[in-house]
This record gives C-alpha cells, structure tokens and sequence, in this order.
C-alpha cells in the first residue's frame, strides 16, 4: 500500500507544488503552493503560501495531514 | 445581514453585496462591523483540506465602502461596493489580496486593520495597504471576477 507521503518522494527541499485555488472565482489557475521545508523518515513539513502570502505550516506526519486549522 | 445602526441605502446595499461577495453575514453595530465564516477549500491532494474561517475586522465607509477581512495566516482580502445609483441592481465591486506582513505606517510594520479606517475613502485605503495589496480584482453587479490594474 502507497503511503501518502510517497506522492513528494521527487520533491528537493526547497521545491513547490500547487495543490489547487483559494479562491477560484476571482483566480481559478493560481494554486495554493506547499514548499517543502524539511523531510525526515516520517515527516514532511511545508509552508503553504498563496500569492506569496504566507498561509502557514503544514506537516505529513506519520501519514497524516495536520494543519494549523485543524 | 443583520443592521444595528442606522445605513444609508447605498451603505446598505454595498453591504450586502460585499458580504456576498465572501459568503459571510455580516453585522454593523455603530460603524463596527463583524461576522464570520468557516470555509473548508478541497486540494488536489485527498485528505488535505484547508479549513478556514473568512472573519470580518474593519470597515469603512466614504463614497464606497469596505469591509478588511482576514483569512488565514498573513492572508487578508479587502471587498469595496461602489454602489450605481442610478441602477438598483448595478455597481461595480473590487477585491484586494493583502498580505498582512507587508503592512507599514512609516516604516514600522502595522496590523492591516489599523490602516483601515471608518472614514477613509477606497483610494486612501488602498494607497495605505500600498505594496501589501498583492493582486487586485473587479466585477459588475454579480458577473465573473476579473483582474484589475492598480494606479500606484
């Protein structure tokens, strides 16, 4: 079985990803980006920008997704 | 929307329309404005989910009004009405994606609420959120959103 983080296995530190709009009526081709900050063996942590603007920091761990919203 | 002071018309209904603009109901309670809004945005990843809550935390009134509302994180979005008088249904809104940790007041960074002030116009705002306002958008009466060009 695929483990969630398996998806950014090709993902440096440093590198983006957009994952989809914010708000998708005023700006349906700009994504939320996750930029990768750290990774360790059950760990993936990120800051989620959007614009640029920082949204926070969002984390994979232990295959779970954890959000300073949640 | 609920109205707990007295508004004009056009305040009234720029109002509304800025609180549809978000999704979020809104409340005046002598100039002050609130309301909130959990909202959940769907990614390409399953299982990440951005739940937010769209909060509104100042308005202001002049020839067009605003209401600052944060989003999450350093992320805030300014909606203005500009009413049309002459066409119950008509008027132009605009948005304004700020971002919050780009807020200064002579050099000292300031919480965009407080460059937000009831009796400024849109114009003056706008030119104190300055190089904080990332992106900007535009549209009539409830037609799509559309990119607008800011004259700094």
């Amino acid at each position: 079985m695929k483990n969630k983080s398996d998806q950014f296995n090709d993902m440096k530190i440093g590198d983006t990803k957009g994952v989809g709009p914010l708000f998708s009526s005023m700006d349906p081709d700009l994504s939320i980006t996750l930029k990768l900050r750290e990774r360790t063996i059950d760990h993936l942590s990120f800051d989620a920008t959007y614009h640029g603007i920082f949204l926070g920091e969002v984390f994979l761990e232990k295959d779970n997704w954890k959000t300073p919203w949640h | 929307m609920e109205n707990t002071m007295a508004l004009t018309k056009e305040v009234e209904k720029s109002l509304y329309k800025i609180a549809d603009s978000l999704m979020v109901e809104l409340t005046v309670l002598d100039g002050v404005v609130s309301g909130s809004q959990e909202v959940e945005v769907s990614t390409d990843i399953p299982d990440l989910k951005f739940k937010l809550t769209i909060k509104a935390k100042k308005m202001f009134s002049y020839t067009q009004t605003g209401v600052l509302f944060h989003v999450v994180g350093n992320l805030y979005v300014l909606v203005a009405h500009n009413p049309d008088v002459h066409n119950p249904e008509g008027g132009v809104s605009s948005a304004y994606l700020v971002d919050g940790s780009k807020c200064e007041d002579g050099g000292i960074m300031t919480p965009p609420e407080k460059l937000v002030a009831r009796k400024l116009s849109l114009r003056e705002t706008v030119d104190n959120l300055g190089a904080a306002i990332v992106a900007s958008y535009f549209r009539k009466n409830a037609g799509a959103w559309s990119p607008l060009a800011l004259v700094k």
